[in-house]
């Protein structure tokens, strides 16, 4: 086995799954949550008041929800950096680094702990 | 022709031009491409910032998603979301090599397949959030 | 009937004399069999002797030829003037490098690049292997299957040239490179993974590329070095996944 002696690996690895969450998961969500429940163009009691209490009380979409945010955000963290790159800021590449994946972690923390706590 | 190192200090040394991705469609649409994820990550945080609402304060959540600016932003960020969907899925078929057997899966069919899954998942996930069909 | 004519303007840049390259416009009978490799040539015949640009086979194999023609990095003995006729032709030496003289660029550093990816079959029991008649190492259509596309590689170096990473950051290792250290990987007969890995595994190989893909649209040999970027990029991540869960794993 060779050694690897960079951890771009983990990077480019949170990017990919990122990138798969944001392409399955979010246009259906933006479509919905962002367009059809809000113009009452979906059934009322899809979003009652207590079908939505079990619904963000539940684990299982308190997992889906975290996965939902985080991984796009390691997503975007990965292609900012680079981005900012193509922009012509070649200087300060690590720092650059630092605060997109930073930001990237900060966004998942505080997304488990808001769903922790609903 | 020889490149000794006399040649290669008197060379002309070429230089990015800062606006290179302005210079053809493709480097453009690839920074489209780039920036569809500021949107996803954007829309993902204020949505998330809405699920405490829905079970802690029901009509603050209903009057915070009903403003025009969250309709329309989610529509923009659906425009930019759909054209990250369409170069991720149809990446995958050069980016995955899986031989069944003898031969390589087809690119295109991978490309296919992935259209194919996200479209069954897009429907199922829709039935579970707009409907009360499959989960009740 | 009057001979048609075409014009060509081609950068010109003579060494420790000009400050830059600068264009120089000249005015060619055109035939539409004729390309752009033909008008320089009849340039230098006719013309200017002193033009300087780098051919050698005439039929896209060697890959020297290379060169910008209206911004688009292309084989000159492969680029018909028909395509941009009545238009004037702009000629320019391949993008992404430094200009020696007038279309040569120094290319250096991708042979040097390409030396350090090892692109040739590594074998540990050369020494030993019995050779000869009857001892060779056999490989199955399928396995060829597995690296065909990236064998066609001829290092012209138009990728180079439509890479705008390596536009801005020269270390990058760049496609071709990664692509021909992608198809040894792949060959079946091959064991040298584990001393190519840490070359393209770097922070400065695979890790730069951010698929733009414009390698691929100008390989005039229809290889896809993106792909090979990106695959091996998915091939690192998982052994870099696989020795961080399970360390004691052998490989």
């Amino acid at each position: 086995m060779y050694k690897i002696n960079t951890i771009e690996p983990l990077w480019w690895g949170l990017f990919g799954a990122g990138g798969f969450i944001a392409a399955f998961l979010l246009p259906v969500h933006m479509l919905v949550n962002g367009m059809l429940i809000p113009l009452g163009a979906a059934p009322q009691e899809a979003y009652s008041p207590q079908r939505l209490a079990a619904l963000v009380s539940h684990p299982v979409v308190k997992l889906y929800l975290l996965a939902l945010v985080s991984l796009p955000l390691f997503h975007w963290a990965h292609r900012f950096r680079y981005l900012l790159f193509d922009l012509g800021i070649h200087g300060g590449r690590t720092a650059i680094a630092f605060l997109c994946y930073g930001a990237a972690i900060v966004g998942t923390v505080v997304a488990a702990w808001t769903l922790v706590r609903v | 022709m020889a490149t000794s190192a006399e040649s290669r200090t008197r060379a002309y040394r070429w230089r990015m031009p800062v606006a290179w991705w302005l210079k053809s469609t493709h480097y453009t649409l690839y920074m489209v491409r780039e920036l569809t994820a500021v949107f996803g990550a954007l829309w993902a945080i204020l949505f998330l910032a809405q699920v405490p609402l829905m079970k802690a304060d029901y009509a603050g959540w209903l009057s915070q998603m009903r403003s025009p600016g969250w309709v329309l932003f989610s529509f923009v960020s659906l425009l930019f979301v759909l054209y990250h969907v369409w170069t991720w899925f149809n990446l995958m078929g050069s980016v995955l090599y899986i031989r069944l057997g003898k031969s390589p899966i087809p690119g295109t069919a991978i490309n296919a397949l992935m259209f194919a899954v996200w479209a069954v998942a897009s429907i199922v996930i829709a039935l579970v959030v707009a409907t009360p069909i499959l989960v009740g | 009937m009057a001979e048609r004519t075409i014009g060509l303007s081609v950068t010109r840049f003579r060494p420790g004399e000009d400050r830059q390259p600068v264009s120089q416009t000249f005015t060619i009978p055109y035939h539409d069999d004729w390309v752009v490799l033909d008008a320089l040539q009849y340039i230098k015949d006719r013309h200017d002797g002193s033009l300087s640009f780098r051919w050698s086979c005439h039929m896209g194999v060697c890959g020297s030829c290379g060169m910008m023609v209206n911004g688009v990095p292309k084989l000159t003995c492969a680029a018909f003037l028909r395509d941009y006729f009545p238009n004037e032709v702009r000629v320019e030496p391949l993008a992404n490098f430094p200009v020696i003289r007038d279309l040569v660029v120094d290319i250096d550093d991708f042979m040097h690049k390409l030396a350090e990816v090892k692109p040739y079959i590594i074998r540990d029991d050369l020494e030993t292997a019995p050779v000869g008649f009857g001892h060779e190492f056999r490989q199955a259509p399928e396995e060829v299957d597995d690296y065909r596309q990236f064998s066609m590689c001829i290092n012209c170096m138009l990728c180079y040239s439509a890479c705008p990473v390596y536009g801005m950051e020269p270390r990058f290792l760049g496609p071709a490179a990664i692509a021909l250290a992608h198809r040894y990987n792949m060959d079946s007969r091959d064991q040298g993974r584990n001393e190519r890995m840490p070359v393209i595994g770097s922070s400065e190989g695979i890790w730069e590329c951010t698929y733009i893909g414009e390698c691929s649209v100008v390989c005039p040999k229809n290889v896809d070095p993106a792909s090979a970027i990106q695959r091996t990029k998915l091939a690192t991540t998982n052994d870099w996944f696989r020795s961080i869960l399970m360390p004691w794993g052998k490989r």
